[in-house]
């Protein structure tokens, strides 16, 4: 116990591409599948070395499968692990190439309504009739009572641009911070401009 | 059993991974790039909205003016231009997505055409508006409405650009297999220009 104190085991090597053994280095980029020996029986006799072909001369065909059989099962672990590791390879690939799914889709499920239009069009159409709606509550008598609801519709319209048409809901949030910081500052800045009295104190 | 060579003829998938993990990387870096300077833009902008803001608060007799004698007709007609606009460059993406060349040239071609309809009506605008004598130097409002109103315009005059650009790599089939970073980095700034409109729609012509 006292020894081990002393002399702890030492903490193992981080793995990197410069310390591997050539043995390592030279499996690089390859599948545990192509790693694994190739069976010998599937190997014509004019491909294998004098000795293998003794060997294979050798087994008989009872050895055969039983070797198989005992392969196989020891292969079956590994495979499952190789499976799982390219599914989530593939499914990194499938999203590389389609970020938007919903997006190409030609129908969109709104409120749990299927509108047989793309969303794009939906997301049109719902601006056109917000941009009726303001129209329409300009043409009344200028008040707070439609001051709100003008602002209101604008920033609704202005949203729903940034979320759907620029992608904001789905792209990192980072995108939409570096957008909205300048837009507060601005607006804090517009509000301090506002309380300046424009005959002086 | 002994080693043996044996000609591989299955690619690695992993390699395919790896690369399509670099592209996606390399897209974030771009769009980031391209929110920062549209957050730059937002800056010019909403100074000069705030400037408006200002004198339609202190001013209102002058902007109510202004209203009566521009109508809303033509600069309604002309947001919904913007509006249109918008959808079609979206839609152009829509169909890239789906591997579509021809139908992203047409969406971004009726882009650049809406975009310059926009800009001529715009014209038309002015020249009425400096009809009823509201011109840049005729009062204090002028430069106030032109100069936010006018630095939009030049940036839907610099998007037209760019969509023809755009169509004619669609044309030349650039955007294929996947490749359509330059479509959505183009939708980025025009629909940019399509948002500012929308604000100043509502602060300069119906508040």
């Amino acid at each position: 116990m006292a020894d081990e104190q002393k002399n702890p085991t030492p903490a193992p090597t981080p793995f990197n591409e410069q310390n591997a053994p050539e043995s390592v280095k030279a499996t690089e980029g390859e599948s545990i599948r192509e790693l694994r020996d190739v069976p010998i029986e599937t190997v014509p006799d004019s491909k294998l070395a004098p000795e293998d072909q003794a060997v294979k001369a050798a087994e008989s065909p009872a050895a055969r499968e039983a070797r198989r059989a005992g392969e196989e099962t020891l292969n079956k672990p590994i495979e499952a692990i190789e499976d799982t590791v390219n599914a989530a390879d593939i499914r990194d690939q499938a999203k590389a190439a389609h970020p938007l799914p919903h997006a190409v889709a030609d129908d969109t499920v709104l409120f749990g309504y299927t509108i047989p239009l793309p969303l794009y069009t939906v997301i049109y159409v719902i601006l056109a009739a917000i941009t009726l709606l303001e129209v329409g509550i300009s043409s009344l008598p200028h008040s707070i009572l439609t001051t709100i609801p003008l602002i209101v519709c604008s920033a609704a319209k202005a949203v729903l641009v940034l979320l759907f048409y620029m992608h904001l809901r789905e792209d990192s949030k980072i995108f939409a911070f570096a957008i909205i910081l300048p837009m507060f500052i601005a607006l804090v800045a517009s509000i301090f401009l506002l309380t300046v009295p424009i005959k002086g104190y | 059993m002994s080693e043996m060579s044996i000609e591989h003829v299955q690619v690695d998938p992993r390699d395919d991974a790896a690369a399509a993990r670099h592209e996606a990387q390399h897209a974030d870096n771009l769009k980031f790039a391209m929110w920062l300077y549209l957050a730059s833009e937002v800056v010019i902008f909403t100074t000069l909205i705030a400037i408006f803001v200002i004198f339609r608060v202190n001013f209102p007799d002058r902007v109510e003016e202004v209203h009566q004698a521009s109508g809303l007709g033509l600069v309604g007609l002309n947001t919904f231009l913007l509006l249109t606009s918008s959808w079609t460059m979206v839609m152009g993406l829509r169909a890239i997505q789906k591997n579509d060349s021809k139908w992203l040239a047409r969406w971004i071609g009726a882009t650049a055409v809406l975009g310059t309809l926009f800009v001529m009506m715009q014209y038309v605008e002015y020249s009425h508006l400096a009809s009823e004598g509201i011109t840049l130097y005729s009062d204090a409002f002028g430069m106030r409405f032109y100069a936010p109103t006018a630095f939009h315009g030049a940036h839907v005059i610099a998007g037209v650009i760019w969509a023809i650009w755009v169509v004619n790599g669609a044309l030349k089939g650039k955007y294929k297999d996947g490749k359509y970073l330059g479509v959505e980095i183009f939708g980025l700034f025009w629909h940019f220009v399509d948002v500012v409109w929308i604000v100043l729609f509502t602060v300069i012509y119906l508040l």
